[in-house]
């Protein structure tokens, strides 16, 4: 069926809720409006509020509560209305979360999910764009994934429901309608970890996740047309981070571009970058390059220059060009 | 100093090469970079240069014997070797007569082949300059040949990075000068390259490794055609001993002789080895109305997508994998010892390549893919044997082959099986024939044809029958409906 990616994480959702019982899910406007982007549509009807908690705008006690839930036996989905909003809950997830596992020298895991739609190009403004993948993907003990396309938003995020530790699900909010693609039925899974090639190609390799992963597939559209053959690997996952998949790709064309709209500096394609660097350096026939977002504290509002702050096709495929030609 | 050769790794998940010919003997001095002796592998017949000058004193390994890589091939004697090296590596008469000073500016016949026998001076004004520019065609051509003919002169064409062409002479240039990647340098090493031989295209004249990678394919077949070297019929691996014996053919006037390319040749032996094994076939027709429907309804989403089109060839080749899932002993090999069935389902797609010939690239896996992953590895594996930038890998591993005739225009054709798989599937053109119905009504239906050639000391007419009834099943009912993704 073919499902846009917001129907598929709402899909996903009450699948699994029917499924097992002890899901939960927390968050601000999760019950009586249904979620403010609709990914729990008629969950408090079907499902009752016990399960589907209005909670207040303390994302701190969200994610607290859905911890303590966790430890004491329920699989609590907590929601971050929008990811600028985790940074009052940051304490709770990398504090108490993430270590959970280690200091009870594993014998209690909190078995949890936090979604967090997250991104720009929705005119959001500083309050409602921003990349927050980095501050979380540098913490052990956390799992970071970032689907793009309803097939691996569908697969991966069950396979984080059932992940016995906590796992930060990424939702780009801008893909949320623009992106559709095919979901078969049944109850198939993505693991968390694996990166996925998502286009083939010949001259040089393109890493992205989210919007970006959709805009270099446009701009690899637009230099095949000229004659340059772009390979594009969707990172999927930033914690765990599949270096083999990511190794094996850019030995492929030797030639490597990371695209990111985070802030380009310490985001996730530094690390991306200097993994390449490290470990396939003999096989590199350019420098690793990135496009990133600017060193800006937040996203504009004003179209002409929220349209500066993202990296778009265009952007994406002038890099592409100066790494083929290089 | 003694040294020791040993086989080396010549691909990707090639194990062991198979002894051509030694083209020095024991006792024979030997330059560095002389070509030493040809090796086989499953796939690509090349020749091993050797690593050091010196005398070859001892060969390790018979020709026609099969051998893992690593394998101690030959013993050099190097101390020897120094001396006998100097004489050919000082300078050239014509250079010493005329010193530095004469260096050659990049417009004039800086590499004038010593083997003319004459001085540059000797030249009239009359005669064109061989061209200074770097590699075209001939001119690597003429490098190639002169490699083979011992002494080994200097490389003609001179390195305009070092600007003392003349004192360079046989001293290989200081690469540390040389600007190129990691990836370029271990290519070149690997290869026995000198990069500034290579023009650059990259940015300010920078060498790619797709330039050096191009480089590699230009050595290659400019050898083929280098007139010193005959190049010896490759001996056949050893379960195709029978000597192939060459019908008489009429010399007439205006005849021309067309050098036989790598790829020719590798194709003639290949076919030579197959018809080893007794051929059958077995056509069966096959209604395509339904699935070119379906096709349609979702090309245009496919298209979208993916950015390129969903061919009848992805059904074709998704039919062939779940027919040789219901028929299993198709997907086997014959040895002497007995079948081997293979668990592994890689299937080879055939490639035309115009007057150059025919690849047969291998999809590995081919039962783990969605019909859209079939279309991407054909896709795939098409372009890049267009682009020529196929691997050794991908040429290996194939337990049947389907052949895709369709886009020719053919309607039947007889298939040979590739040697080592027991069948190989010709789809033919898909064409708008009359038909009787089962209904007993007249009607205009999209028709194909499918043939199946067959070893049959593997497999007999009514697995070879059952084996096309499943993929025509598969491709009027199954296919009809299979998910793209």
């Amino acid at each position: 069926m073919i499902k846009t990616n917001v129907q598929a994480v709402h899909d996903t959702l009450q699948s699994e809720f029917r499924r097992d019982e002890r899901l939960i899910l927390l968050g601000e406007d999760v019950g009586v409006r249904g979620g403010v982007f609709r990914v729990s549509d008629g969950f408090i009807e079907e499902f009752g509020a016990d399960r589907v908690i209005d909670t207040p705008v303390a994302e701190s006690s969200i994610v607290g509560v859905a911890i303590g839930a966790a430890l004491g036996g329920l699989v609590p989905i907590a929601e971050m209305q929008f990811a600028d909003f985790s940074a009052p809950a940051f304490e709770q997830i990398v504090d108490e979360a993430a270590r959970m596992r280690y200091r009870s020298n594993g014998a209690w895991g909190v078995p949890m999910v936090i979604r967090m739609p997250w991104g720009g190009a929705i005119h959001g403004a500083l309050y409602h764009s921003q990349s927050v993948e980095a501050f979380y993907a540098h913490v052990p003990g956390l799992k970071v994934v970032v689907p793009s396309t309803p097939y691996d938003i569908t697969g991966m995020l069950r396979s984080a429901i059932r992940d016995p530790d906590p796992v930060i699900f990424l939702e780009h909010k801008a893909t949320y309608r623009t992106v559709k693609g095919e979901v078969p039925d049944g109850d198939y899974t993505v693991p968390l970890g694996p990166a996925d090639v998502k286009r083939e190609g010949t001259d040089i390799t393109v890493y992205a996740y989210g919007l970006m992963l959709h805009h270099s597939l446009a701009a690899a559209e637009t230099l095949a047309a000229e004659g340059i053959s772009v390979n594009i690997v969707d990172i999927r996952s930033l914690r765990p981070l599949d270096a083999e998949t990511i190794l094996r790709e850019a030995r492929k064309t030797g030639k490597c571009l990371v695209v990111y709209e985070d802030n380009r500096m310490f985001g996730a394609g530094a690390e991306i970058a200097a993994l390449i660097a490290e470990e396939a350096f003999s096989d590199l026939d350019a420098p690793v390059m990135r496009v990133g977002g600017p060193e800006v504290p937040a996203m504009p509002y004003n179209k002409p220059q929220e349209d500066w702050f993202m990296p778009d096709p265009a952007k994406i495929a002038t890099k592409m060009r100066e790494l083929a030609a290089y | 100093m003694a040294f020791e050769l040993k086989m080396p790794k010549l691909g990707e998940s090639v194990t062991e090469g198979t002894i051509g010919k030694w083209l020095k003997q024991p006792g024979d001095k030997v330059n560095k970079y002389d070509l030493l002796v040809e090796v086989q592998t499953d796939k690509v017949n090349t020749e091993i240069p050797s690593p050091v000058a010196g005398t070859l004193k001892e060969v390790k390994v018979e020709e026609g014997q099969t051998v893992p890589i690593g394998t101690l091939l030959a013993v050099f004697d190097t101390a020897d070797g120094e001396a006998a090296a100097q004489p050919s590596s000082s300078p050239q008469p014509q250079a010493s007569s005329q010193p530095t000073a004469a260096a050659p500016k990049p417009s004039q016949p800086a590499g004038v082949p010593p083997a003319s026998g004459r001085a540059p001076s000797e030249r009239g004004p009359s005669v064109p300059p061989p061209s200074a520019s770097r590699p075209s065609a001939p001119e690597g051509a003429a490098r190639a040949s002169t490699r083979a003919a011992p002494p080994p002169p200097q490389s003609p064409s001179p390195a305009p990075q070092s600007s003392g062409a003349a004192t360079a002479t046989a001293e290989r240039p200081d690469l540390s000068d040389v600007r190129a990647t990691p990836a370029v340098r271990k290519l070149a090493g690997e290869n026995g390259i000198d990069i500034s031989e290579i023009e650059g295209t990259g940015l300010g004249g920078r060498v790619s490794r797709k330039d050096v990678e191009d480089f590699i394919a230009q050595r290659q077949s400019s050898r083929q055609q280098a007139p010193t070297r005959v190049v010896q019929a490759q001996p056949q691996a050893p379960s195709q001993s029978a000597p192939v014996r060459q019908a008489p053919v009429p010399s007439l006037s205006g005849d021309e002789l067309v050098p036989l390319s790598q790829m020719r040749r590798a194709i003639a032996n290949n076919m030579v080895q197959a018809w080893s094994a007794p051929h059958a076939h077995a056509v069966m027709e096959v209604d395509m109305t339904d699935l070119m429907r379906y096709r349609e309804r979702v090309r245009g989403e496919f298209q979208e997508r993916e950015g390129f089109d969903l061919s009848p060839a992805a059904f074709i080749a998704k039919a062939v994998v779940e027919a040789l899932r219901t028929v299993p002993s198709v997907n086997s090999s014959w040895t002497d010892q007995g079948l081997i069935r293979h668990r592994e389902l890689n299937l080879g797609y055939a490639v035309a390549l115009g007057d150059d010939g025919l690849i047969v690239p291998v999809i590995k896996d081919a039962d783990g893919k969605s019909l859209a992953g079939l279309m991407r590895s054909i896709r795939d594996v098409v372009d890049r044997a267009k682009a020529r930038r196929l691997t050794l890998d991908d040429l290996s591993g194939g337990t049947f082959t389907l052949n895709n005739t369709g886009p020719l225009g053919t309607v039947v054709s007889s298939p040979i099986v590739p040697p080592g798989q027991a069948a190989i599937l010709s789809s033919e053109s898909i064409r708008k024939r009359l038909v009787v119905t089962d209904e007993d009504a007249i009607a205009i239906r999209q028709m194909m044809n499918i043939v199946i050639g067959f070893d049959h000391r593997v497999v007999d007419g009514s697995t070879a029958a059952r084996f096309l009834t499943a993929v025509r099943d598969w491709l009027q009912s199954a296919g009809t409906s299979v998910p793209v993704y």
